[in-house]
């Protein structure tokens, strides 16, 4: 049978430990003598890097999330504005869609009127027409019973009471 | 024309008043208006190719006893003037400055038949009193005024006709018929 010291390889060697423990700090050291500081400083510029990406990133986003609001804004103003366009418009449009059907209505109500006047005028004129003529007649039937019936006699009485007016007057 | 006639109607008017000779004058100018009514004598008496002595002689001819000498010197005056042709209008204006000397006014009475002389007369002096002056007045006939009279003495009008009255009648009805 084998006789191992299981417990024995398992144990370090405290030299060997040793060693290896000041050759690990004369790495650690070394590392920090000559590395530390570059990979330090790149570390730091590829942070810095990537950090002024980050906020470059942050900043465009907030100035994209600004202009997105500002064109939300934009159109939310114009749209706003095209409302008022239309309803401006809507509004002028029954305005001048009022004011017409009122010309139109006056208008109407002034020929009526006219035409009214001028029936009017036509049946006055055409009563005072037929009184003239009614008038007329008789006064020719008349005058030419009159021319018929006065004699010499009836003249001499007008001429007298002519005579006496004057002489009153 | 009518300046020249009253400038020498004035002047032989002036003349009848200073002779107290205004119906005298009248009287002689209106026989040689009538004389001067004759188309012949006008033209005599107004053509340039007779000889103005011939006129005056004719003249003297003609007037020597029908009108007084400063009638024929007036005469002889027109024709050295050569205004004969105005003489029948200086004869009217002569007889409208008599009428206004005398106040008379002359006119016309329309009628529908011949006036009598009583009815002429009377007419006359109506109206000479309504119009305070002397009215002489012409009768003329219109068998339009159905009866009555209308006298017409310059712009004095007094319409007593029935065709007036008719006229009256029939402005009345149309006015009240309206």
């Amino acid at each position: 049978m084998f006789d191992i010291d299981i417990l024995g390889s398992l144990m370090p060697d405290p030299i060997t430990m040793l060693a290896q423990l000041m050759a690990t700090g004369i790495l650690l050291l070394v590392f920090k003598k000559y590395l530390w500081a570059p990979v330090s400083d790149f570390l730091q510029k590829r942070a810095d890097v990537a950090q002024q990406a980050l906020d470059d990133a942050y900043q465009a986003k907030e100035e994209a999330l600004e202009k997105q609001e500002q064109a939300k804004q934009q159109l939310q103003d114009a749209s706003e504005k095209a409302q008022r366009i239309i309803e401006r418009s809507e509004n002028e449009a029954k305005k001048i869609k009022s004011q017409l059907l009122s010309d139109a209505q006056n208008q109407a109500k002034l020929k009526i009127e006219q035409a009214n006047s001028q029936i009017e005028l036509q049946r006055r004129e055409l009563q005072s027409n037929i009184r003239k003529e009614i008038v007329d007649v008789a006064m020719l039937v008349s005058e030419r019973l009159m021319h018929d019936k006065i004699d010499e006699t009836f003249d001499r009485d007008v001429i007298q009471t002519f005579l006496k007016d004057v002489d009153k007057s | 024309m009518s300046k020249i006639a009253n400038r020498y109607a004035v002047a032989l008017f002036e003349l009848a008043v200073e002779e107290d000779q205004i119906d005298r004058y009248q009287q002689q100018l209106a026989w040689i208006k009538e004389v001067f009514h004759d188309d012949t004598v006008f033209q005599f008496f107004t053509s340039i190719k007779v000889d103005k002595l011939k006129k005056k002689e004719m003249l003297s001819t003609i007037m020597q006893d029908q009108v007084d000498q400063h009638m024929i010197s007036f005469l002889m005056i027109l024709i050295d003037k050569k205004r004969v042709s105005f003489i029948k209008a200086i004869a009217d204006q002569f007889h409208s400055l008599c009428n206004k000397h005398y106040n008379i006014q002359e006119g016309y009475v329309y009628s529908i038949r011949k006036l009598s002389e009583q009815e002429h007369k009377e007419i006359e002096d109506a109206v000479s009193k309504k119009l305070n002056s002397t009215v002489k007045l012409k009768n003329y006939l219109n068998p339009h005024l159905i009866a009555g009279v209308k006298v017409v003495v310059n712009d004095t009008v007094i319409d007593a006709s029935y065709q007036a009255q008719m006229s009256q009648l029939k402005a009345q009805l149309l006015k009240e018929s309206r």
